[in-house]
């Protein structure tokens, strides 16, 4: 039943989809805390980031969209 | 539950972001990795995963009973527009720094370069002794002079966004002269800072009987005149070696060799694009991945050339000896010759020794002024064979074509000639008969040419 609030599907499928902003601000902080205590600058490293981007958007294509709810 | 078939996202983009981020990763920790040489050969790649992933979208569409997702989504091209673009702009980078590699791109608006000139107090250094340059950033040249004397000048520079702010950088790097127990070590002291690193060039005047080493991380190395031996490296640019008078060795990361006059052995090891030698007394050994082109004439001694899509050995190259990604041209040799390689085109001629060749995917031609006196023998696979020699020649020959024919201007009558089914022999004995003549390919036609 909807109610007039918005319901968050929970299927697999839009669980990692919205996984993917904490992920890339995660990972953007865990860059600079590295390039701060190692020889690696965030210029070393950033390409890191789109190696994370592109895990997410591979393991969101192949989750289930068993009970998704859309909108 | 929605029974709508909804679809979802393609596998493509998330497989094509993974992608590049490996390789940016990859590029930039491996410098001499070349990625723009390796997007040109291998760009079809990318076709090949696109497809792929097209496959994947496909199953998981039909597995999970939802609509598939397009060919090529508007975002999913202007992702691969931005990959060409990146890769272009990989390559317009590294053919203007292989144009001028000391150019800085990484342009800082802000900070201008300068640089200041200091030179160290002369020492006498005693004969045959070791002599050690070192830098992290900047160029290294050493000339033997006349007399004892260590001379030293020493060019500093530096960035910033003031000149005092650069010059206060220049200022805390010292280059030091240190004697150790195996000779004299000259070396900036501090030329790291929080800026990065300063660029120190060494200018040297040593004696001419001095043992060096010099080695820089970015930059030149050029040495001449120098009698003992001579071992250079650079992690980012050029070297060039004239007139040693020992043996002289050269590793290198990037960047073009050149070596002329040498008494000694020369030795290459490492990646880069041109080397250029002649003039060696002693062997010639070049062993790593150069683009080139790789251009050896005169070498005395033998030429060994060990990389990943050839090898070589050579003896007493008069003529020259010139490699490039598509073909070997090789003239004058005065010893045995061996060559084993792949799709390149091989053009010899006159190898007073044995000749031994073995190719696949190219074209061999030989020629020969004067009548062979060494046995040749030369197996391809698919490539044409024409071999060149001059009517006086007296050889026994065996040529075989699996699957084209064999023609010859010879027709004495010792020799037997069939083209049957598709494959074309030739074998018998001209003149007196003498070395042996071997010839094999699987596909292509093999000519045993008569030259007047």
């Amino acid at each position: 039943m909807a109610d007039a609030n918005r319901i968050h599907c929970t299927c697999p499928y839009c669980r990692i989809h919205n996984l993917m902003g904490p992920l890339i601000i995660i990972t953007v902080g865990v860059l600079f805390l590295i390039a701060q205590f190692s020889r690696y600058s965030f210029g070393d490293l950033w390409p890191i980031l789109l190696i994370v981007i592109g895990a997410v958007l591979v393991a969101q294509h192949l989750a289930s969209k068993q009970g998704h709810i859309s909108s | 539950m929605n029974n709508v078939p909804n679809q979802r996202g393609s596998i493509f983009s998330g497989l094509l972001l993974i992608f590049l981020g490996a390789v940016f990763l990859f590029e930039h920790f491996h410098p001499s990795f070349r990625i723009w040489h390796y997007f040109y050969r291998y760009w079809p790649l990318l076709l090949i995963l696109w497809g792929l992933a097209k496959i994947i979208d496909h199953l998981s569409a039909q597995r999970s009973g939802e609509g598939k997702p397009p060919l090529l989504s508007g975002g999913e091209a202007a992702l691969m527009v931005l990959v060409v673009f990146v890769f272009i702009g990989l390559g317009v980078k590294s053919w203007v720094m292989e144009k001028d590699p000391n150019l800085n791109l990484n342009m800082d608006v802000f900070s201008k370069d300068y640089s200041e000139i200091e030179e160290l107090p002369a020492k006498t250094l005693p004969s045959n002794e070791h002599v050690t340059l070192s830098t992290e950033r900047g160029d290294i040249s050493a000339h033997a002079g006349e007399g004892a004397g260590l001379r030293v000048m020493v060019n500093k520079s530096a960035s910033g966004p003031t000149e005092s702010a650069a010059q206060e950088r220049m200022k805390r790097v010292k280059v030091v002269i240190e004697q150790t127990g195996g000779g004299y070590v000259v070396h900036p002291v501090n030329q790291e800072d929080s800026e990065g690193l300063v660029g120190v060039d060494l200018n040297v005047t040593l004696p001419p009987q001095t043992a060096l080493w010099a080695n820089t991380s970015h930059g030149n190395v050029n040495v001449s005149e120098v009698i003992g031996s001579v071992t250079a490296g650079s992690g980012n640019g050029d070297i060039e070696i004239h007139n040693g008078g020992s043996d002289v060795s050269a590793k290198m990361s990037k960047g073009d060799v050149r070596i002329t006059g040498i008494a000694g052995s020369v030795s290459v090891a490492g990646h880069g694009n041109e080397i250029e030698i002649s003039d060696v007394k002693g062997n010639t050994a070049i062993d790593g991945d150069f683009f080139g082109p790789i251009r050896v004439r005169s070498v005395a001694g033998t030429t060994r050339y060990h990389s990943q899509k050839a090898d070589m050995t050579l003896v007493g190259v008069r003529g020259r000896l010139e490699l490039d990604s598509e073909q070997i041209e090789i003239s004058d040799v005065t010893g045995a010759s061996k060559l084993n390689t792949h799709e390149k085109d091989i053009d010899v001629e006159n190898v007073n020794g044995r000749l031994d060749i073995a190719d696949t995917k190219g074209d061999i031609k030989v020629r020969y002024s004067q009548a062979p006196r060494e046995d040749i023998n030369i197996a391809d696979d698919s490539g044409e064979v024409d071999v060149t020699l001059p009517s006086n020649s007296s050889f026994e020959v065996s040529a075989v074509s699996q699957s084209g024919e064999v023609q010859s201007d010879f027709e004495e009558s010792g020799l037997k000639l069939t083209n049957e089914n598709g494959t074309g022999r030739l074998s018998g004995k001209v003149g007196t008969g003498g070395p042996k003549i071997r010839i094999t390919t699987s596909y292509g036609t093999i000519y045993l040419r008569k030259s007047s």
